[in-house]
């Protein structure tokens, strides 16, 4: 399942790369493989992970929370 | 950053599409039950000065989106920090749409296929989209729109046999209470949604006519969301549509000519893909402006595949099922948007303003100074 996801957004990366990867600078390269790398660890634990946490919880508490419900 | 521009009728599309989004599938205003129709032609009259606000602000800097506004009037520090809501609410937004396609694929296509499936492949069709710039997306909208509205008015009129006008009256029968609630809920989705058309206006060609734009695909937009939920709750009832999740699909689904036409809930399929890809594109192409915004990169184009993965994971993880999906729509998100809606646009506006005006006064003052000295 790891390699599987890991392959998957090096492929990924690659079609979206190849025809300007030499054009873009060293900084932009570092932000787009770390958000690249964060989306492969969320997609990778998630696979292995029954339930990950969710912004949607947090939110409805506080809403309901500020409503008085 | 931007060179990329779109007419004002192609944004008129564009807006149209997006408003119908995931609404003509899932429905809104539903709270108000056989009144939903009223909660949203009321909605539409609400929305029209909150488009009026966004088309102030957009339209007292020419050629410039929200961040860049922002970066403006509030300085670039406070200026990136008061972007970051935005920044999440497109986010938070994409991921709902892609997740609402996964359920809608799931429950009435394939009940068998993980849920990830349909949302990995629609969020990769949606990063291709947006990869190619809002021009693109701008053109495909010309095209798209004319399967929809093909595809609403035909079946719109074979559901006719099947029509029971009985199903609507008493009209204002659900109670006040339950058509105020389904106005907010129509205001904040979908009409509110339109805030993120201020992330990526900067793209019109014309000038001047940023309010036209707003005011011509709301009121387009209502009036075909509200005749459409007339005509399901004709179709379906009351009771039957609080019982199914996806109504148009249902309503459509019934359509039988002579056991010769039927099986027509396809068209609502494709009506939801078409406006749903849009809205994601368009969701994405925000979040990475902003993005670029904040962190300094003179083009957005690159963070888009990066964003656009991480919201389908935020997709996929969100909810647990249909049901808290559901549940989170109608009880949550009309709270949780209404601040990214109008309370933060209309505060903005007041201080953009505020500034001009004061602005505005220091120079005339400046100029009177100088004809004094001179005279």
């Amino acid at each position: 399942m790891f390699v599987m996801m890991v392959l998957s957004y090096a492929i990924t990366a690659f079609i979206d790369l190849k025809s300007n990867y030499k054009k873009q600078d060293k900084v932009k390269l570092a932000v787009y493989f770390t958000l690249m790398a964060i989306s492969c660890a969320i997609g990778s634990i998630s696979g292995y992970v029954e339930k990950m946490p969710s912004p949607a919880e947090p939110i409805k508490n506080i809403i309901f929370t500020l409503m008085g419900k | 950053m931007n060179k990329e521009k779109i007419s004002d009728i192609q944004s008129v599309k564009l807006m149209i599409l997006f408003i119908f989004g995931s609404t003509l599938v899932i429905g809104t205003g539903g709270e108000a039950g056989r009144d939903a129709w009223i909660s949203i032609f009321i909605a539409v009259i609400l929305a029209i000065p909150i488009y009026l606000v966004y088309s102030r602000i957009l339209s007292l800097f020419p050629g410039k989106d929200l961040f860049e506004i922002l970066e403006l009037n509030f300085g670039k520090f406070f200026g990136r920090i008061i972007s970051l809501p935005f920044i999440w609410f497109a986010f938070h937004l994409g991921a709902l749409v892609l997740r609402n396609f996964g359920e809608f694929i799931s429950t009435v296509g394939l009940p068998e296929t993980p849920k990830i499936v349909p949302i990995i492949i629609f969020g990769l069709l949606c990063i291709w989209g947006a990869k190619a710039g809002i021009e693109t997306l701008a053109k495909c909208s010309e095209y798209f729109i004319i399967f929809v509205v093909f595809l609403l008015i035909v079946f719109s009129f074979l559901t006719i046999p099947i029509i029971d006008t009985d199903n609507i009256f008493p009209v204002l029968g659900s109670g006040y209470k339950e058509i105020m609630s389904g106005i907010l809920s129509a205001f904040t989705f979908p009409f509110g949604e339109v805030v993120i058309f201020m992330m990526i206006f900067s793209s019109l060609r014309s000038k001047s006519s940023t309010s036209k734009v707003f005011i011509s695909a709301l009121l387009l937009s209502g009036v075909t969301i509200a005749l459409l939920s007339v005509r399901n709750i004709m179709i379906l009832g009351p009771d039957t549509i609080e019982a199914v999740y996806f109504p148009s699909y249902f309503a459509i689904g019934r359509v039988n000519i002579g056991n010769f036409l039927q099986r027509m809930e396809i068209a609502v399929t494709v009506v939801f893909i078409l406006s749903g890809f849009i809205k994601i594109a368009l969701c994405l192409t925000a979040t990475a402006r902003g993005v670029a915004r904040v962190i300094g990169f003179d083009d957005y184009k690159i963070l888009i595949t990066p964003t656009g993965l991480l919201m389908v994971n935020l997709a996929r993880n969100i909810y647990e099922d249909i049901v808290e999906m559901f549940d989170w729509a109608f009880k949550v998100w009309p709270y949780y948007a209404f601040p990214f809606q109008v309370i933060l646009p209309v505060l903005i506006w007041i201080f953009i303003e505020l500034k001009q005006r004061a602005k505005n006064k220091a120079n005339t003052t400046e100029v009177t100074i100088d004809d004094g000295s001179s005279g």
